[in-house]
């Protein structure tokens, strides 16, 4: 489990403004929970406490009760925590897309063996076999962020972070990745995602929205749309969910889990 | 000013193992004042082709003339916002930045101040932040301002590689909004890369799809994304939900009318068609 206990974090180069205050959250084992908030809110700087990347400044974030403030636990919590940033694309370091991989896991000193298991197992998964032997430097922005994807993917991380990870992905390939990612958690992995698409909230069991550093609200998708403060934030929902809501009025007996699946909306309404 | 694109070839790394023919001869024509969106798969070549449209790229075989040349160099008539122009900013205050890239293209002080307020204020943003460091923005404002660059420019034609990558609903729709405003209100020809179906349908007339190297599609985005639903699901370039759904509704032998995507409109037009 993920406890975040009262956390603040405050960066010294913006004049010690805070970018956190006082954020209470648990994230438990198994969940797919989805972070959102107007740019500049905190999101990034919230994913960034989780693996030790930053200290907080007042709180603390405890991992499977280890301390991410803890010198020691800082090589587990590595292991534990995967966090894929929006941009990781410009990060890649291998001479191949092979390399690039294996150099994530080698850092963690994997067993060759297994390594070589889980950079197949990865390849396959992000349909990246094709390019195993190709310079990322080459590749496309959005290919670029498969592979950082993958990386991460290959640790099998316990809890994996999804910083704005898909958005320089074409539509197909972030539809694949977020399947991916959905597998995965339905086999056990703790998701926490965080984005700008209002559509991509619904895959999530539990939305927890953010505004100057502060949690302001949290609950299922279909309910945080009705709190107009949410509104206010310019997060408005998806078109989807305003046209079952609109069907819902007209008397039409739609539910709004249906609302991914065009397909699950017109069985609910055609004869 | 249109845009005239012949036979367009471009290769990456010719003569190497990496060798990638991003563009394979392409033929397109932009005219004046036209509202133009840009879709296709990671790779299938969209940056790359809007790199030939203000003659950053020379083309490795056929010709691009923009206004009736060959461009030499960069054309000034083409404002190009760079996916992570922001990245690039370097100066002390925002009001800096705007008159060094002003400098940068010769052209007169007088009316900077006039502009770059003008400029600010298509994309939302007030005269205050002049005088903050451009470091100090969030991510929505550094675009903003990125944009407003290019925009005091005066360019004939504008170029946004996927401009609101990144950014949150309410800072994507004031990007949007306010270049959007220039090619209405001014006739500015108005290019937009991206992957968001919607802003495609919401703010252009017409589509161009790319497929590896190639453009496969070019019409209205409200007729093709339902005429070619199968090949752009197949390239991954899903429609809009709505748009999907509207598909499946008329697989089902309903067909409704309608002016715009919007929900509440459609709802009732499906109402209206279940009950005959
Ligand atoms: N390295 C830094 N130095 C100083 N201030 C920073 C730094 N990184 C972020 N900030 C500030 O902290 C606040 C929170 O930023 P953060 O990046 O966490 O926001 P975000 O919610 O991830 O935004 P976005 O949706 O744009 O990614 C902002 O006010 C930002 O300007
Ligand atoms: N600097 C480069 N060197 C070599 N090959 C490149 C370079 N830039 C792009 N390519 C290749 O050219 C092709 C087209 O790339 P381009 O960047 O134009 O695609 P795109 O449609 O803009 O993709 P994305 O949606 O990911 O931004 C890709 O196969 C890519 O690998
Ligand atoms: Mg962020
Ligand atoms: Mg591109």
């Amino acid at each position: 489990m993920i406890k975040i206990e009262n956390l603040g974090y405050s960066y010294s180069q913006s004049g010690g403004v805070s970018a956190l205050r006082r954020i209470d959250l648990e994230i438990c084992e198994g969940e797919f929970i989805a972070l959102i908030g107007p740019s500049g809110c905190g999101k990034t700087t919230l994913a960034k406490c989780l693996n030790g990347i930053l200290t907080p400044s007042c709180g603390q974030v405890l991992i499977d009760g280890l301390n991410t403030a803890s010198k020691e636990a800082k090589w587990t919590i590595r292991q534990q925590v995967g966090i894929v940033f929006a941009h990781s694309e410009n990060q890649l370091i291998g001479g191949t897309v092979e390399e690039d991989i294996a150099f994530g896991l080698e850092n963690i000193g994997m067993e060759p063996s297994l390594m070589r298991q889980r950079i197949d197992e990865t390849l396959g998964l992000l349909s990246l076999e094709e390019y195993r032997d190709f310079p990322p430097h080459l590749l496309s922005d959005g290919q670029k962020q498969v592979v950082a994807i993958a990386g991460v993917l290959a640790f099998h991380p316990k809890y994996l972070v999804l910083d704005r990870a898909t958005e320089l992905l074409d539509p197909g390939a972030q539809r694949r990745v977020l399947e991916i990612v959905q597998r995965l958690n339905r086999k056990g992995m703790t998701i926490l995602l965080i984005t700008h698409s209002m559509e991509e909230i619904f895959l999530a069991q539990r939305v927890v929205v953010m505004d100057q550093g502060k949690k302001i609200l949290e609950g299922e998708a279909k309910e945080i749309f009705a709190h107009p403060i949410v509104e206010g934030l310019g997060l408005s929902p998806p078109l989807s969910f305003r046209f079952i809501t609109s069907l819902r009025q007209r008397g039409l007996d739609v539910s709004e889990d249906t609302m991914m699946s065009t397909e699950g909306v017109l069985k609910a309404i055609c004869p | 000013m249109s845009i005239v694109i012949e036979n367009l070839s471009f290769v990456y790394n010719e003569g190497t193992p990496f060798e990638v023919w991003a563009l394979k001869e392409i033929d397109l024509r932009i005219e004046d004042g036209e509202s133009i969106g840009i879709i296709g798969p990671n790779g299938s070549g969209k940056s790359t082709l809007a790199q030939h449209l203000h003659g950053l790229f020379k083309p490795t075989k056929g010709r691009v003339l923009i206004g009736d040349r060959e461009p030499v160099g960069i054309h000034p008539g083409v404002g190009f916002v760079f996916q992570s122009a922001e990245d690039q900013f370097f100066a002390r205050t925002v009001h800096e930045e705007m008159q060094l890239g002003y400098q940068n293209f010769g052209l007169s002080q007088d009316q900077f101040k006039d502009k770059a307020l003008e400029a600010l204020e298509m994309v939302g943003l007030s005269a205050d932040i002049f005088l903050r460091s451009p470091h100090s923005l969030s991510d929505g404002e550094k675009r903003r301002v990125a944009v407003a660059m290019t925009l005091i420019l005066g360019p004939k034609t504008l170029i946004l590689d996927e401009p609101t990558l990144g950014l949150d609903p309410l800072n994507a729709k004031k990007i949007l909004e306010g270049t959007k405003k220039l090619n209405h209100e001014k006739g500015v020809t108005f290019i937009l890369i991206s992957h968001r179906m919607e802003e495609i349908l919401e703010y252009c007339s017409r589509v161009l799809v790319m497929d590896r190297g190639k453009i496969i599609g070019d019409g209205p985005p409200q007729d093709l994304f339902i005429q070619e639903i199968e090949t752009l699901i197949r390239l991954g370039m899903e429609p809009p939900w709505l748009v999907r759904f509207l598909t499946g509704f008329k697989a089902k032998g309903y067909n409704i009318k309608y002016k715009t995507l919007n929900p509440e409109e459609i709802s009732k037009g499906v109402l209206e068609a279940l009950q005959g």
